[in-house]
């Protein structure tokens, strides 16, 4: 039964090279193996669910990858599995038809079922080096997908990507260095105890590892690839991007705060600061775009912020931390739920018009029922609106704030209330742009109903995402159920009620959707929609703002590169003299003339004596140089000599006998 | 149990199988029958090796005399291992020269086989013995069977080559013999663990006459297995004799005299009472500054086989500097090294053999861009190269780590350095033959791909040598503790 965990890995990543291979001969079949592979990983999920749940399963094979791989599957873990595999089952019938018209569809097929391997490896690696190197392979098959354009701004959005993947790949190695020297171990569960003795650096081992994973969770100010990354990958792809590889370094930013540092204080304090920073900036920039796609990205930043905070407050709660750990987990698994159903609708207007800029779509859905009714759903769901899975979690992650305002009575919270609610009215303000923009607005454009461009198989994950929002919103305890039994991995077995639909949470929804309006109306219609040339368009001011990118990184990573290149050019050049004036100075010596001093001898007696006779002088002169010029090299013919010599038999004969005599007087001398 | 008697039937084997060979007219059976008769022997020696494995060490009396009186031969696993790899080189060598010997000389081809065989029985001989004269007859035997195989070519360079060797080797079995003299007149005893016995007991009477000994013996038998200054021998004997012949030399008979020359030092000896004189000390510089000056001669050669021979100095150096560091894991790294180098040092000279035969050249600078011609022949002798190096896994890299894991446990930190300095200078001569042969634009000009390649047949016996060094690298756990558990 414990081997279905390997089998959980290998049935992907022998599925992605099956999948190449079939493609080489027949497309038709290998999209369907694809949809059948995913569809059989996730059911052989769910029949595992109540084995999981009963006790959860370990797996060690000894002898593969370094360390051995040591995989672990308890419920924890297996939300994010199930959501994983729920997804790209989703996003691989929606890929069928969204890539049909794209090149290298083959390839698109085998990194995206590779990377959707990988992740699993990651959700359920025991051992973190295993989980590192999942993490790694995971970046570098995901690279392959946000390329998969091949046009000038995908090759620079995949740059930034792979660069900082990979920065934060070695930052986190680093970490994991240290975290073994110090402890000795590498199975996530054996740390913390051995961590709580090694002192102070326990922080810069957690801070190395946050910065490391935070990369992909895209934490401020580490979330720069997130927004150029998403528009330049494919739509299924950005969705599973968002929905999914995201979280992947969220689960790592858990594994590190609330496992291997037991929820630290002041870890946690900064992580839920860091949430909040992620949660309004990534607002407040959503606002601007005009890219759908990367409003959406932006969207994804806010949410990760509300994610973040729940992971600080799983800190700060301590004992009643169980209240903290459902509302992460519950976020992260509607997140997944609605940020893809968005990126699969924004996908649909890709495919018919090939631009998602918003002042080229407007109005584009504005007759199209179906598309409208599934993205006011998505929309709906992130905002938080009663009914909806949103406003599940949304509401356990404010009960979970409450609860900590309780706790330590610091004036602080009240900020982070307020901060919580001018986040989620920002969100309600940029998806208001977008609805507006695209389904209220009246555009002669876009009349038809461009049904021929859309099959069914398209429509069909997003319909099945739009139940998934509704049933979830009105039946929460049937996923608190699904989920029971994840705080055993923080070591807490207390347990939580919550009235969702209580009078004060639908108040702060009401509170929210106010504001959220008002800022809609106050601030991006009356200050980003200009008329231009007789239109009217939105702008983007924020595009003349400091950029995190070009105007900080770039600079200093450069001005890294200028120092320490020139630092190591000094090195350099001092090596390369000190071999050139060596091998100068045994060539000098082995030119050294054995003559000189002799002649030298001779020239100043005959000098003396014959000074004052010009003539001579001169003709001596001569000769001299001709003396000299012979006796050049005098000290390699000698050495050469000395060799032939060396190898006569006589001479051998002779170093015998020097050895033998040697070896006698040195021990009897030494003896004594 | 007849098993028991398998060391001794090795030897007596090959010496009666190479005096039958004069009787037939036809070099062919000759080499047919040294071939079948070496294979044989390390069928032999491996189920001795497997029985001294499972039932511990052989103790043989030869002629039903008790030990005092009659010959003792005495095979541990080490003596089983190296007797193993003694036999099994030198099939792989005979099998390699099957092929190629007539194309580097016309007459004596028989008289070669039988010189190869009575050398390799006289080496068993040397290895297994626990009898110290015996150890000298077997001394004599090898010195005059090694002088034959080198002027074998019967050319003005071998003769020379061969007359040197032969008058170092000879000055060198005289104090060997002045050695068991000088130990029979103190302990009245031939049989190594007798005289064990008795030293113990009374070397502290003899201490001047001890110290002399070890200065024979040491000396004696330094000289033939290449200890620095007194290598003068060595290049040329070993430059100009015949590809499988230079194997041979400088893969098995060196070892067998440097292996005799631990085996008296302490086996006969005792650390206990070469300790008491800085001998070891004298070994480890001399070790020394064979594994700097072997190289530093090897880089000043154009001549490849003269390149591999001075190469051998060096690593003899290593095998010294095991021995100088005087402690458990020196003594073991020194053993694993003889075993390593043997197969490794002749992979390096059968495959340079092999090049020289197709390309008549044998300056180093005429050799430039062969990789191409020959691609297969030049990455075996890459691959021992590498060990000669240092590069993991190989052999060459288990010892040099093993060794400076000694000398640090030895406490001897300086001598680092040496290992260290010795590795730069491998490199530096092995590496530039290698790179100029596979690269370089100029080099590779007017090359035809695959040109002079070898028969894949000619090479089976280099290829099975080449696996034998990885594997020798990969179990290198399991052999140095046998070595570390048989350790006197």
């Amino acid at each position: 039964m414990e081997n279905v965990l390997i089998l959980l890995i290998i049935l992907p990543f022998v599925g992605a090279l099956i999948s190449f291979l079939i493609g080489l001969s027949n497309e038709r079949l290998r999209d369907i193996f694809t949809v059948i592979l995913t569809a059989c990983e996730l059911l052989l999920l769910t029949l595992i669910w109540g084995r999981v749940q009963s006790g959860g399963m370990e797996l060690y094979v000894p002898d593969i990858m370094g360390t051995g791989l040591y995989l672990k599957l308890d419920v924890f873990r297996y939300v994010f599995v199930w959501i994983t595999s729920l997804i790209w089952f989703l996003t691989t019938i929606y890929s069928t038809q969204y890539i049909l018209k794209y090149k290298n569809r083959n390839r698109y097929y085998t990194f995206f079922i590779l990377t959707f391997a990988s992740t699993i490896g990651i959700f359920i690696s025991e051992n973190i080096l295993n989980l590192f190197t999942f993490f790694e392979i995971m970046s570098i098959t995901s690279y392959i997908l946000v390329i998969h354009d091949e046009d000038r701004y995908t090759h620079e959005a995949g740059r930034t990507y792979i660069g900082m993947a990979i920065g934060g790949g070695l930052i986190l190695l680093m970490g994991l260095f240290l975290l073994f020297d110090y402890t000795a171990t590498l199975n996530i569960s054996e740390i913390p105890d051995a961590i709580n003795d090694i002192g102070n650096i326990k922080y810069l081992i957690s801070s190395l590892m946050i910065i490391g994973f935070g990369v992909k969770a895209s934490i401020v100010p580490l979330h720069i690839w997130l927004p150029k990354a998403h528009p330049a990958a494919p739509a299924p792809a950005s969705a599973v991007l968002s929905g999914i590889l995201v979280k992947t370094g969220i689960f790592g930013i858990i594994i590190t705060v609330n496992i291997i540092m037991n929820g630290d204080f002041i870890l946690s304090s900064i992580i839920m600061g860091i949430g909040f920073v992620n949660m309004i900036l990534g607002g407040f920039l959503a606002l601007f775009q005009r890219n759908i796609k990367r409003i959406l990205a932006y969207s994804s930043m806010s949410q990760i912020g509300y994610i973040l905070l729940g992971i600080g407050l799983i800190g700060l709660l301590k004992e009643h931390k169980i209240i903290a750990i459902y509302g992460v987990v519950m976020h992260i698994f509607n997140h997944a739920i609605f940020k893809v159903l968005l990126f699969l609708v924004v996908g649909i207007i890709y495919m018919i018009i090939h631009d998602v800029s918003i002042n080229v779509v407007r109005g584009f859905g504005k007759h199209k029922g179906l598309l409208k009714a599934v993205f006011i759903v998505g929309a709906l769901a992130i905002m938080g609106i009663p009914g909806t899975n949103g406003f599940i979690s949304k509401t356990i992650l404010h009960d979970a704030l409450s609860e900590a305002h309780h706790q330590y009575d610091s004036y602080w919270f009240v900020v982070a209330e307020v901060l919580f609610v001018l986040g989620s009215s920002l969100t309600v303000a940029y998806l208001m742009k977008i609805f507006v923009a695209v389904f209220v607005d009246s555009s002669e454009k876009y009349i038809g109903q461009y049904k021929d461009h859309i099959r069914k198989r398209a429509i069909l994950p997003m319909v099945i995402l739009s139940i998934m929002v509704f049933y979830i919103g009105i039946n929460p305890n049937l996923v608190l159920k699904f989920m029971t039994g994840i705080e055993s991995t923080f070591g807490v077995t207390s347990s939580f009620h919550i009235d969702f639909y209580s009078f004060d949470s639908l108040k702060s929804t009401m509170i929210v959707l106010v504001i959220g309006l008002s800022i809609y109306f106050g601030f991006v219609k009356k200050y980003l929609l200009k008329i231009i040339d007789g239109k009217k368009m939105y702008v983007n001011p924020s595009l003349n703002w400091i950029s995190l990118e070009k105007d900080i990184y770039l600079p200093v990573l450069k001005a890294i590169y200028r120092t320490s290149s020139d630092f190591f050019h000094i090195i350099d050049n001092s090596a390369i003299n000190v071999i050139k004036n060596l091998t100068i100075g045994i060539k000098k010596l082995s030119e050294f003339d054995f003559e000189e001093e002799k002649n030298k001898k001779i020239n100043k007696e005959v000098s003396v004596g014959m000074s004052k006779i010009e003539g001579i002088k001169d003709a001596y002169g001569n000769i001299r140089d001709q003396g000299s010029e012979k006796a050049k090299g005098e000290l390699t013919n000698f050495l050469i000599s000395v060799r032939n010599k060396m190898n006569s038999i006589i001479y051998s004969i002779f170093i015998f006998a020097l050895i033998l005599v040697i070896f006698l007087v040195s021990l009897v001398l030494l003896n004594r | 149990m007849i098993i028991k008697s398998f060391p001794l039937l090795t030897i007596i084997f090959l010496f009666i199988t190479s005096f039958t060979m004069p009787l037939f007219k036809k070099d062919v059976i000759s080499k047919r029958l040294s071939f079948i008769t070496l294979s044989i022997s390390s069928v032999i020696s491996l189920i001795s090796v497997i029985y001294i494995k499972f039932n511990g060490e052989i103790y043989y009396r030869v002629g039903h005399w008790d030990a005092p009186w009659g010959i003792e031969l005495h095979v541990g696993i080490i003596e089983g291992i190296i007797g193993l790899v003694f036999t099994s080189v030198a099939t792989l060598a005979i099998w390699y020269s099957m092929f190629s010997l007539e194309r580097s000389m016309k007459e004596r081809i028989g008289f070669y086989y039988l010189l190869i065989n009575i050398l390799i029985g006289s080496l068993l001989g040397i290895v297994y013995t626990n009898d110290l004269f015996n150890a000298f007859v077997f001394i004599e035997v090898s010195t005059i069977a090694a002088c034959g195989i080198v002027v074998i070519k019967n050319k003005k360079e071998n003769i020379k080559a061969a007359l040197k060797y032969l008058i170092l080797s000879i000055l060198g079995s005289g104090l060997v013999l002045m050695g068991i003299a000088f130990i029979y007149s103190i302990t009245g005893n031939l049989n190594m663990t007798f005289i064990h016995n008795e030293l113990i007991k009374i070397h502290g009477q003899y201490q001047s006459t001890v110290l002399i000994t070890l200065v024979l013996f040491t000396i004696g038998l330094g000289v033939k297995s290449a200890m620095f200054p007194l290598h003068t021998w060595l290049p040329d004997a070993h430059s100009n004799s015949p590809a499988s012949a230079s194997a041979i030399l400088s893969g098995l008979v060196l070892k067998a005299y440097v292996f005799l020359l631990i085996k008296i030092l302490f086996r006969v000896f005792g650390l206990e009472i070469i300790s008491q004189y800085p001998l070891l000390d004298l070994i480890l510089i001399l070790g020394s500054a064979g594994m700097i000056m072997g190289s530093v001669l090897a880089i000043l050669q154009r001549n490849i086989k003269r390149v591999i021979a001075y190469s051998s100095v060096a690593q003899m150096g290593y095998i010294f500097y095991g021995i100088g560091l005087g402690n458990e894991l020196g003594l073991a790294m020194a053993i694993y090294h003889i075993i390593g180098h043997a197969l490794t040092k002749s992979t390096l000279f059968l495959s340079v053999g092999s090049i020289i035969e197709q390309t008549g050249n044998h300056k180093l600078t005429d050799l430039r861009g062969v990789g191409k011609e020959m691609p297969v022949t030049l990455s075996i002798f890459t691959i021992g190269a590498f060990s000669m190096v240092g590069i993991p896994i190989l052999p060459g890299f288990i010892s040099k780590w093993y060794f400076a894991l000694a000398s640090i446990e030895a406490g001897k930190l300086l001598y680092l350095g040496v290992i260290l300095a010795s590795s730069l200078l491998n490199a530096l001569y092995y590496f530039p033959i290698v790179i100029n042969s596979f690269f370089g634009e100029e080099n590779l000009k007017g090359r035809v791909y695959m040109s002079k390649n070898k028969p894949l047949k000619e090479l089976v016996p280099v290829l099975v040598l080449t696996l034998l060094v990885f594997l020798i690298g990969i179990f290198n756990k399991g052999i140095i503790d046998a070595i570390r558990l048989d350790l006197f």
